[in-house]
């Protein structure tokens, strides 16, 4: 099989589509929303700026302004310290100008008694206090600050938000490749249809063998498809990376990478039999109802990658990522979470392959025997015995 | 020589059999007729030729070879059922179909254009397609025929749906390529047409080649049945001769039916005899009239 002919009519599927308009408003449309999904997240947990707290100190009990720089550097905080009459430090407070004020009598005034501030100037008057009483018990400062450096803690989380994020990039894949394997699919129906419908095909067929035109088609709507998905995950990663919703782009990038290979074997696969389904009909209203299988076999797959992406160290969803074809979404939603043994990403792969060279040879003997038959459906049964596009050596 | 060679094709599609033993030949630089109803088999046999559909039996040689994939890559062909790709550039698209037989790109690039012009296509260099007339259509489809220089040509009702205009500008193009070694079969149901361009008939009913040749040929065979003389004389001069029969008569003018065709000398030296013979000869039927009588001679014969 010459592959210059394959690549020829790879090409016309893939230019043909972007001279559509349709085409790239569709595609500027989907980037738009995965940048405006990943970007969004970031207004609603915004504590990446260090935080400013104003504090008026009306009347300080004893070093609590060094305490409560010493405090702020500690935790990361700003502090700018007012010296205020207290009159005036409570008005400003009041009216949200200033974050939280000391007033004679040690009374602490604040807006909310749960404000961040409240806690940073209580450990701050605590340090102070404790500096003074250390010193009351002969303590000089050296000591004094050598008995309250304490190492914090080390903190292990057992619910980090890293989980949290894998769990999200594991359901956005499988989301992203759901939607995409059933966008193309019907692409590459659309194609077969439209061949037939505008009887172009004969032709075509007079020039090149089925098998070409079948593979060219594949692999032309492939490529787009492919880029297509590539440029979204990779326009996600980095608008995502940007705006620090993610902070785990190494496990985010394999994710894709493994998505995209996913991807690629479960378009062979659906998209084969999307082809061979579509040849079968003339029209193209006819399209969806003969994709019926397609788009059935793809949501039961959706629904079970969906389950094992939420709950990824069961048995069941270490077994619906290694069945051909259900792996090809459900895999990638596993890979997100991490801690996959190569040995089941090799069985996946490998199964997955055997499934699409044998969907492949099914679909290209229903193909041959049904493009060139125009007019009512071609029964299946019918497809697989009958006459078909002569293969002249 | 340039010569496709079919024998014997025979063909089932289930119990209904499309063809029963289809023999043709087209030398190069020949234009040949392939006439019959619908069903006959006209497509059937062009598809068989083409290499889309597998005979039961028989043989499809070009050059003396079996077809195959490389040879039929010269073969240029026009469907019955027309197509083209709706949505691409006029130019673009016979340039694809040139480039998918194996040309180089700038080449079917420059061939395509040329041939939109001289078929003198109405058409803006950026249009579709689908925004073009039928007969532009009909057109490009024929340029998509013919942009690799195909040194066959096989076309299956390629004057379907064309105005007067446009049945001269295709009969033009064929010519040409006639004239530059290009064999060339189609089929139609214009007769007239078929009889005005064609060097060979073939004509096809039910699967079978009922008659094969040039239109004298075709003449000769089966041509003397009507003989049509003028002689300036009384009517009455006939009356003796024997097994001689008056099928039409206007004024002096009058066509004669002879049991022995070869009596007609003698008929001759009756009408001299009679007066002076202003006309006399066979009549030359149509292919209208031969085709009519090849089908019903056919159908006598099952």
């Amino acid at each position: 099989m010459s592959s210059g002919v394959v690549a020829l009519i790879a090409r016309r599927e893939i230019t043909s589509r972007l001279q559509q308009r349709g085409y790239r408003i569709g595609f500027g449309i989907a980037l738009l929303i995965a940048v405006v999904g990943c970007v969004l997240p970031s207004f609603f947990t915004g504590t990446s700026k260090a935080a400013t707290y104003d504090i008026a100190v009306a009347a300080d009990p004893g070093g609590l302004s060094g305490a409560l720089v010493a405090m702020g550097s500690a935790q990361g905080v700003h502090i700018k310290i007012h010296p205020a009459g207290a009159a005036e430090a409570r008005a400003k407070v009041k009216a949200g100008d200033w974050d939280a004020a000391v007033l004679p009598g040690n009374q602490l005034v604040a807006q909310h008694t749960s404000d961040g501030v409240v806690a940073v100037v209580q450990d701050a008057y605590r340090l102070a206090a404790t500096v003074k009483r250390l010193r009351a018990d002969g303590l000089n400062d050296q000591q004094a600050a050598a008995a309250l450096n304490v190492a914090p803690l080390p903190v292990t989380a057992t619910a980090s938000a890293d989980s949290t994020q894998r769990q999200a990039i594991a359901i956005i894949a499988v989301v992203v490749l759901f939607s995409q394997l059933i966008t193309f699919c019907t692409w590459v129906a659309m194609g077969v249809v439209e061949e037939k419908s505008s009887r172009v095909v004969e032709l075509v067929l007079s020039s090149v063998r089925p098998m070409q035109l079948l593979t060219g088609k594949l692999v032309g709507i492939g490529a787009l498809a492919a880029g297509q998905v590539l440029t979204l995950g990779a326009v996600a990663l980095g608008a995502a990376t940007a705006a620090k919703t993610l902070t785990l782009p190494a496990s985010g990038l394999l994710t894709v990478l493994v998505s995209f290979v996913g991807f690629v074997l479960g378009f062979a696969f659906f998209g084969a039999l999307a082809a061979a389904l579509g040849s079968t009909v003339s029209r193209q209203e006819e399209v969806s109802g003969v994709l019926a299988p397609v788009t059935l076999t793809l949501t039961v797959c959706y629904a079970a990658s969906f389950a094992a992406a939420t709950n990824p160290d069961s048995s069941f969803a270490r077994v619906l990522s290694i069945v051909p074809p259900i792996s090809s979404i459900a895999m990638p939603g596993r890979i997100a979470h991490g801690g996959v043994p190569v040995l089941d990403v090799v069985l996946a792969v490998v199964l997955l392959l055997v499934a699409v060279a044998g969907i492949i040879a099914v679909a290209a003997r229903v193909y041959r025997a049904s493009v060139l038959h125009s007019g009512t459906r071609v029964p299946l049964r019918r497809a697989w015995r009958g006459e078909a596009v002569a293969d002249i050596s | 020589m340039d010569v496709l060679a079919i024998h014997d094709l025979h063909k089932a599609y289930g119990a209904k059999q499309a063809l029963a033993g289809v023999s043709l030949r087209v030398d190069a630089g020949e234009m040949v007729g392939f006439v019959g109803a619908n069903g006959a088999g006209k497509s059937t046999t062009m598809r068989i030729a083409m290499g889309l559909l597998a005979a039961d039996s028989g043989s499809v040689r070009w050059n003396g070879a079996p077809l195959t994939f490389a040879t039929r890559q010269r073969f240029g062909y026009m469907p019955e059922e027309r197509g083209l790709y709706p949505k691409m550039r006029v130019v673009e698209q016979v340039a694809y179909f040139g480039k998918l037989r194996g040309m180089p790109a700038a080449e079917s690039a420059a061939a395509a254009a040329k041939l939109i012009e001289q078929m003198d296509v109405v058409a803006g260099p950026r249009d579709h397609v689908q925004a073009l007339s039928l007969g532009n259509q009909q057109r490009v489809q024929l340029a998509a025929a013919l942009v690799h220089d195909p040194q066959l040509l096989i076309l299956d009702e390629p004057f379907s749906g064309l105005d007067p205009v446009g049945v001269d500008t295709m009969a033009d193009v064929l010519a040409q390529r006639r004239a530059t070694g290009t064999g060339v079969l189609f089929s139609s149901h214009q007769l007239e047409l078929v009889e005005r361009l064609c060097d060979r008939v073939v004509i096809i009913r039910s699967g079978r080649i009922v008659a094969d040749g040039t239109l004298a040929e075709l003449r000769q065979a089966g041509a003397r049945e009507a003989l049509e003389v003028t002689v300036l004389a009384d009517p009455s001069w006939t009356d003796g001769l024997r097994g001689v029969r008056v099928i039409e008569r206007e004024g002096n003018s009058i066509v004669l039916a002879l049991d022995d065709p070869n009596d007609d000398q003698a008929v001759l030296a009756a009408a001299i005899a009679a007066g002076r013979v202003e006309c006399f000869g066979w009549r030359q039927p149509s292919l209208a009239e031969l085709y009519r009588e090849a089908m019903s001679e056919a159908s006598e014969g099952e």
